[in-house]
């Protein structure tokens, strides 16, 4: 199989807080992998940092950040949006603020499609309403001369897709693409991407706090805390046998997993920030599995089995390995 | 002014609200068209309860919240808050709004970067009291207090906060004219599991305290399940059936209730029910199907859903607007 994404140990840091820290993260042509983690955990900034999107005063530093055979640490801004923007397209998690005020949905989407496809004005138009229909926005005719403000929360949602979709890309990475819609239009978008994703042999990065899409679309799951991969897991695994501490208290919390109680779990204390990172392990003031080890050592992040995770003492079937 | 009496009358009475929208076409000529985005809503929602509403987007959830907290008002019908009319009341405008707060769905853009949270939770105060400074300043401190915010907090700026923390100052500013009601649109969805459940708490606990309403808009059927005491669902401006939670989870008879149960995503895969599939296109608001405006991807329609549209009546011990709700008892879906 062939990778086409490669990211190894990526940082990006904003006035010297660490918003990525380490980060590894593969992608093979074809994969579907999903992204959770606590709001704030750094999911869409290693996402931004991959698409050359970081601002100022942000700083990237990483070891290896390869897409399909391209180096891209070794491009210059420009040539590496060539191919970015070619290959590569982005659902951004929120479009109120991706799509312009100024212009209608037919001139964006057509834009987008004048870049990559080109074509007559009467063909693109064809094109735009087709995509509005596949996205599920009826009569979509009738929504050419819209404006942003004038679409609902989802609908915004869906004019983003279809603009992300609109050239083929061969990895589509979609942050929270369908939190502002219902669930029969988020089962239909996700069926639509994971349609394209196996005719076309497309690669999906899927980033969500939505477990229950996590575990009914992709097949493996990377697990976000505090800038940094905790866990990688197969989805079949990580719901029922999670190995990290952070990933049993995230999936604890699930109102699915909580019907008849009152109040929901909850994990107490709060992420660290730029002056309050302990020592050891990032989660161990808040982890209840903490030993007086995990105060002083910072754990690595190791690979066996296919699992991944960053824990001096990985759960199995729910207990600590402490030996 | 009238005193609002919220203990002898439900704290929201809504009869038959509608809002229309003009939407220009392309091509010149071409006369504006009326969009129908809330086409005829009624319930009434008692003090210490929950209404969550749900829906397929772009069905007029966030519309209803807009006629509620009375950003906009209505094209037709009643709305009573506190057994006050609400609408073209100038004279009670006033006192009517202080009653109604709103807690958005965005946690990073519906606070202003440049302003100390303080000065955001102080900033109803100064519109609508006539409190002075140091008041107004205990009072902030008492509401961080409730929501779980410290006094410290109180001098910085949003973005040092996470975004479980910034719907806590969101919840925090809504609760700032001790209102009756809380309308909040779809407040948890941008939050990730643990911070969602953070929040959810806060808001079960704040009503238990203080008696609040919430009429809470949500697209996550698990979330709804656990925080609701009465669901409406909606279809296209109206809604198909709406009542008791425990009835409608139990046993939806709407097919499009049953379709959006259905097509819930579950963690678990005993959850999991098989997926109906709703086919046919969505209709527009634009242009309603005539008839049931389900009926083209019902899977249940018959001759009388084509061009007689049907009423919300009880069945079952609920509300619901479909022609086949007595025959939908007995399936087994
Ligand atoms: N331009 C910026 N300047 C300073 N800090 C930033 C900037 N962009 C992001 N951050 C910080 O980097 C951290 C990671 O942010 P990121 O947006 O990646 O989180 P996330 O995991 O996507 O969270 P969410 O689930 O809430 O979307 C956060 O603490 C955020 O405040
Ligand atoms: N200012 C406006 N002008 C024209 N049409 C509007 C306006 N605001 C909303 N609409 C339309 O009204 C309908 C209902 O919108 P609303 O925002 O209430 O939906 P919603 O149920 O909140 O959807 P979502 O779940 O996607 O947020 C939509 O078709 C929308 O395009
Ligand atoms: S390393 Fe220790 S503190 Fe960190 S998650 Fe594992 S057990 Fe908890
Ligand atoms: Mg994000
Ligand atoms: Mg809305």
């Amino acid at each position: 199989m062939t990778k086409l994404l490669e990211i190894e140990n990526l940082s990006v840091e904003f006035d010297g807080f660490k918003a990525v820290d380490g980060v590894n993260l593969s992608v093979d042509e074809g994969k579907v992998v999903g992204i959770v983690g606590e709001s704030g955990s750094g999911k869409s900034v290693t996402q931004l940092a991959l698409m050359g999107l970081i601002p100022y005063p942000g700083i990237i530093k990483a070891d290896r950040l390869m897409f399909h055979n391209s180096d891209l640490m070794a491009l210059s801004a420009k040539k590496r949006r060539s191919i970015t923007g070619k290959d590569v397209s982005m659902i951004f998690q929120e479009p109120m603020t991706s799509l312009n005020p100024c212009f209608t949905v037919e001139y964006q989407i057509s834009e987008a499609l004048k870049i990559h496809e080109g074509g007559t004005r009467q063909e693109r138009r064809k094109r735009v309403i087709e995509l509005l229909s596949q996205v599920g926005i009826p009569a979509p005719e009738d929504r050419l001369g819209t404006f942003p403000h004038q679409l609902s929360g989802g609908m915004s949602q869906r004019v983003m897709i279809a603009m992300a979709i609109a050239c083929s890309p061969r990895l589509l990475i979609a942050d929270e693409p369908t939190t502002a819609l219902d669930v029969t239009i988020q089962a239909q978008i996700l069926e639509l991407i994971m349609d394209l994703q196996q005719k076309k042999n497309m690669a999906l990065v899927l980033i969500t706090h939505d477990m229950a899409v996590i575990a009914e679309t992709v097949e493996d799951v990377v697990v976000m805390y505090a800038g940094q991969v905790v866990e990688k897991n197969s989805s079949d695994r990580i719901f029922t046998n999670p190995c990290h501490p952070y990933t049993e208290a995230l999936l604890n919390a699930l109102p699915e997993r909580n019907i008849n109680s009152k109040r929901l779990p909850t994990i107490p204390g709060l992420v660290p920030g730029k002056f309050d990172r302990p020592d050891g392990c990032l989660f161990h003031p808040r982890c209840k599995h903490a030993k007086k080890m995990c105060k002083e050592v910072v754990p690595k992040y190791s690979e066996k089995n296919s699992i991944g995770v960053r824990c001096h003492f990985p759960l199995i079937n729910g207990v600590p390995q402490y030996d | 002014m009238t005193d609002v009496d919220t203990t002898q009358y439900p704290v929201i009475k809504a009869e038959n609200l509608k809002k229309y929208y003009p939407v220009s076409q392309e091509g010149f000529l071409k006369k504006p068209l009326s969009l129908k985005a809330l086409d005829g809503a009624s319930f009434t929602l008692n003090k210490g309860k929950t209404l969550a509403v749900v829906g397929e987007s772009g069905c007029g959830k966030s519309t209803l919240a807009r006629l509620i907290t009375m950003i906009e008002s209505p094209t037709e019908g009643n709305l009573h808050i506190g057994g006050i009319n609400a609408v073209g009341n100038k004279k009670d405008k006033k006192i009517l709004r202080r009653k109604v707060q709103i807690v958005f769905q965005d946690p990073y853009g519906s606070l202003n970067p440049r302003k100390k949270v303080g000065t955001i939770l102080e900033e109803p105060l100064k519109i609508n009291t006539d409190l002075n400074a140091s008041q107004m300043r205990e009072k902030a401190l008492h509401i961080m207090d409730k929501v779980g915010l410290s006094k410290e907090q109180y001098n910085r700026y949003p973005h040092m906060f996470s975004g479980g923390q910034r719907q806590r100052i969101a919840v925090a500013r809504a609760l700032m004219l001790n209102p009756d009601i809380v309308v909040a649109d779809e407040p948890v969805s941008a939050l990730d599991v643990s911070v969602q459940a953070q929040t959810l708490n806060l808001l079960m606990d704040l009503q238990d305290e203080m008696n609040l309403a919430y009429l809470f808009i949500s697209h996550d059927l698990s979330v709804v399940r656990l925080i609701s005491d009465d669901i409406m669902v909606m279809y296209l401006g109206r809604p198909v059936e709406q009542g008791d939670k425990n009835v409608i989870f139990e046993k939806p008879l709407h097919p499009y209730t049953m379709a959006l149960l259905a097509a819930t995503p579950h963690v678990d895969v005993k959850s999991r029910q098989k997926r109906i599939r709703l086919s046919g296109e969505l209709p527009s608001p634009l242009n309603p199907p005539p008839g049931c405006t389900f009926h083209r991807r019902c899977a249940y329609m018959t001759d009388i859903c084509k061009h007689k549209p049907p009423h919300l009546r009880e069945v079952a011990n609920r509300m619901i607007s479909c022609h086949n709700a007595e025959k939908l008892i007995n399936n087994s879906h």
